[in-house]
């Protein structure tokens, strides 16, 4: 095998990497200060019987949601254990974006809908990095 | 994923935790070790808006499938090898997207025919298991991009042009030993 070969084998291939090295690459990097953003992560249950019609008003809700300035995008995770259980992690540039989300007319929307679609209240935890 | 209010203490309690799906355990993970996760992707990827994106995806996909850790003393190098493949797969994707074929140094070359992409990974890693830890090391730096040329000279405690010689050397033993294997 030529080098020429060997480089485009190790382009397009996964390159093995071991866990030391790269431990040894995670204590060599410093943490520089950037933008805090906003990320919330949000534990919906659905009643009985719910699951489907409040999976369909989360993704509405993540797509309204997508529109407004200062969203960077959320996703919804559905829980691997427990099939009624989804999760919604939303991220924002600033608390002013956020504050706006809160304050949309699909946000109050989606309120009002998915108090009839869950088991108990939504519970939402601020992400936050080294705090 | 269960939800739960209390944050773990320890490592191993975090770890714990997150293997049996606690939302709590990623807002707690995040806080823990959020900063250097991002900082740690951004040595790959570039862009800090697109390293914060390698790890919120890698949480969502932890909540979807939680990872199961059992020694905490070895949390920094299971987070390394985390984000480092989000990482990886991050900048294929981006590369696919914009159409990119894949290349290596100045030389564009398509992967050789002969090499069946089923089991290229195992035969790569049986040829770097035969590797000297020096020569593993350089090869890391340079295909994988573990480490950055300099790290990687500080860590041998050689030279440029000596990385750059041992460099050669390890490529070339690399390729014999899959040459062998053909």
């Amino acid at each position: 095998m030529t080098l020429s070969e060997l480089d485009a084998l190790m382009e397009s291939a996964d390159v093995p990497v071991r866990a030391e090295t790269l431990a040894a690459a995670w204590e060599l990097t410093e943490i520089r200060e950037r933008a805090r953003r906003v990320l919330v992560l949000v534990t919906m249950r659905a009643r009985h019987g719910a699951e489907e019609r409040l999976e369909r008003a989360v993704r509405e809700f993540i797509e309204a949601s997508g529109g407004l300035a200062g969203s960077l995008g959320s996703t919804v995770h559905r829980s691997p254990d427990d099939p009624t259980t989804w999760f919604l992690l939303e991220r924002f540039a600033t608390e002013e974006s956020f504050a706006r989300h809160m304050a949309s007319d699909y946000f109050a929307r989606f309120q009002s809908v998915q108090a009839k679609l869950l088991a108990e209240p939504v519970r939402a935890l601020f992400l936050e990095r080294g705090v | 994923m269960n939800p739960q209010s209390t944050a773990p203490e320890s490592d191993q309690a975090l770890l714990d935790a997150l293997g049996r799906g606690e939302a709590q355990a990623i807002a707690t993970l995040y806080m823990r070790h959020g900063d250097r996760m991002v900082a740690f992707a951004g040595r790959y990827v570039r862009d800090s808006a697109a390293a914060e994106d390698v790890v919120i995806g890698l949480l969502g996909r932890w909540l979807e499938r939680p990872p199961q850790v059992r020694d905490a003393e070895r949390i920094n190098a299971f987070l390394a090898t985390s984000v480092y493949h989000a990482a990886v797969d991050w900048i294929r994707r981006e590369r696919a997207e914009r159409g990119q074929v894949p290349r290596a140094g100045s030389d564009e070359q398509p992967p050789p025919k002969h090499v069946d992409r089923v089991d290229m990974r195992s035969r790569l890693a049986a040829a770097m298991a035969k590797l000297s830890e020096r020569e593993r090391l350089l090869l890391e730096t340079h295909y994988g991009r573990a480490l950055t040329t300099e790290e990687c000279m500080e860590q041998l405690g050689i030279s440029r042009a000596a990385f750059h010689q041992r460099l050669h050397r390890a490529r070339s033993h690399l390729a014999e030993l899959l040459e062998v294997d053909k």
